[in-house]
């Protein structure tokens, strides 16, 4: 493997372009060689162009006296492929959409490209962004690079084990429930899912609306602060984006927020369902922010346990009516069965969405028409909208009290293929302390905190107040410079 | 609880899916099992009180004008069919619902 590669950041890439030690096409070509040799074995990206990527770079060549002035100059980035780019196919890793070609691009990555960033490949998801596997997508599992007999986690595994295998300098997930966090904890990178509202939808399949946010996958904490600082804002297209104001979150990372001083939440009960290697890393976690100067306070979020019962109603329910749009109609797949023996235009929805959607989605599809229909309700909808709130309030109580709160991202670390595939439940606890987050539409970041005992990634999740994703990654950034630097896996 | 092979058909007429026999009595327990966890809610006494959305944003209007998209035929070349910039579909001319 190019040793360059193995040891490039996003913040290093940038500095190597302003001193022209190598040139964009040099970097890319570097990446898509690297790509070429490792993705059969991973199954991270469905689909690439090296022509385009390469024509991209060498146009930016050109431009080399620029790259000081350009926030993302030259750097290669893979999207996951729940997002449009416009001429890339767009998939949501489902059979609905095989053929699917983006017509436009999504406000996200087009911030980002305007910024110099290079996509170089669509990845591979959970079909819909629906799982916490990356084992529900209709092209096939991908691979932890940590371990291939092991899950990468989801629903962004393939942005994930971009990442942590260098195969981009940056990545570009979605988290509905967990899906940036809970595989950036799974494969030893930094994952962030930005204040609901940071960032535009606009471009980005909707799984559950009021849940969806877009975020980036990088190896350190400063690589995140750029890439979101790029990609923040409001947008016309988004309704639902804010107009406060975006920090210049990498310039005030220099001058961090000191840990010392600092309140740091700790949530005790929900180390309960830890595996041991993730409490002990966790532990040790805690110890290095007390010997850091920060203080810690027992915070209490007492409705946390309705969380996962409140999202799995609210986010089905939300993506029962979202994918209502794929009815092989206007795009995506239409059923091949002869109108004859379709009884009417319902049956051609209904044929078509059998046949081109996986399994989890048709349950969810399945669940949240239940939850929302008549008779059912108030039961459901109505309840998990109400105890939303109060998770909501319990949050609001807790950061009166402290200035982060900071959990395990995940119980344990990367379970095998199967492991979890016969009790959904099982793998719906996988999430149980990232849901709460998306509920409170809080923003949370994963940092790689330690190595289990079968050697796999622990990640360490820090919450946050909302749109304060400054102090969010000032702190975080502090903990990653005493943690020190965290090994890539041997590809 | 469990879920009748009926309550199964009617959910999945609802939601516009047509189940294989073999995949409606695999919803049958799947629905069950995820719906019996999240029964829990009925445990709570939900006492929230007030508005609280996910956005506080309340002026994203934008000036009520025709804009053109950058390309017709990027949108419709998707179309399973078509017939030049029209969408096509077979013609269903008496449309019944199936039970």
């Amino acid at each position: 493997m190019n040793l360059l590669i193995q040891d490039l950041t996003l913040e290093r890439a940038l500095k190597g372009y302003q001193k022209k030690e190598f040139k964009p096409s040099e970097i890319v070509a570097a990446y898509l060689r690297h790509i070429e040799a490792t993705n059969q074995s991973l199954n991270s990206f469905l689909s690439l162009d090296p022509e385009r990527s390469l024509e991209k770079a060498k146009t930016l060549d050109k431009q080399i006296d620029s790259a000081a002035v350009m926030p993302l100059f030259g750097i290669p980035i893979a999207v996951k492929d729940i997002i449009l780019v416009t001429g890339w196919k767009t998939t949501a890793s489902s059979k609905i959409l095989e053929n699917y070609t983006s017509p436009y691009t999504a406000t996200c990555i087009e911030r980002l490209e305007k910024a110099g960033a290079i996509v170089l490949g669509k990845t591979n998801c959970d079909e819909f962004a629906m799982g916490s596997s990356n084992e529900n997508s209709a092209y096939g599992n991908v691979k932890n690079p940590w371990d291939t007999a092991r899950v990468p986690g989801g629903s962004s595994g393939g942005a994930a084990a971009a990442m942590a295998s260098s195969q981009c300098l940056g990545s570009i997930g979605t988290d509905t429930g967990g899906s940036i966090r809970q595989p950036a904890s799974f494969c030893g990178v930094v994952g962030l899912k930005p204040t609901y509202g940071r960032v535009s939808r606009y471009g980005v399949i909707a799984f559950a609306s009021s849940l969806d946010q877009v975020g980036p996958l990088t190896h350190t904490v400063w690589d995140t602060a750029r890439m979101l600082e790029v990609m923040a804002g409001k947008d016309p297209c988004d309704a639902t984006t804010s107009t406060q104001s975006v920090t210049q979150y990498t310039k005030n990372l220099v001058n961090a927020i000191p840990l010392k001083g600092k309140k740091i939440g700790i949530v005790s009960p929900w180390l309960e369902g830890c595996s041991p290697d993730v409490r002990s890393s966790y532990e040790a976690s805690l110890e290095m922010l007390k010997s850091l100067g920060a203080s810690l306070i027992e915070v209490a979020l007492p409705h946390a346990t309705y969380s996962l019962a409140t999202y799995y109603i609210i986010a089905s329910s939300e993506c029962s009516s979202n994918l209502a749009r794929f009815d092989g109609i206007h795009y995506g797949r239409r059923t091949r069965v002869a109108p004859s023996h379709l009884e009417g235009l319902a049956d051609l929805y209904s044929t078509s969405r059998g046949e081109g959607f996986g399994s989890e989605v048709k349950s969810r599809i399945m669940l949240g028409t239940y939850a929302l229909s008549s008779g059912y309700y108030d039961a459901f909808y109505k309840k998990a909208s109400e105890v939303r709130k109060i998770i909501q309030q319990d949050f609001d109580l807790a950061f009166e009290k402290c200035d982060a709160i900071v959990t395990p991202t995940s119980p344990s670390t990367a379970f095998q293929f199967g492991e979890k595939s016969a009790d959904p439940i099982q793998m719906y606890l996988s999430d149980v302390y990232t849901v709460p987050v998306n509920l409170a539409g809080l923003p949370a970041l994963s940092v790689p905190s330690g190595i289990d005992s079968n050697g796999l990634p622990i990640g360490l999740q820090w919450i946050g107040q909302s749109f304060d994703e400054m102090t969010l990654l000032g702190l975080a950034s502090q903990y990653e410079n005493a943690r020190g630097k965290f090994p890539r896996p041997n590809i | 609880m469990t879920l009748s092979k009926e309550q199964v058909l009617k959910i999945s007429h609802l939601a516009r899916l047509k189940l294989t026999d073999a995949e409606t009595e695999f919803y049958q327990a799947r629905l069950a099992r995820v719906i019996d966890y999240v029964k829990e809610l009925e445990k709570l006494e939900a006492t929230a009180s007030g508005e609280r959305g996910m956005s506080d944003e309340r002026e994203s209007f934008r000036a009520d004008c025709v804009s053109s998209f950058q390309s017709l035929e990027d949108l419709i070349k998707n179309a399973p069919d078509r017939d030049g910039s029209f969408f096509s579909i077979p013609p269903f001319l008496a449309t019944r619902d199936y039970q």
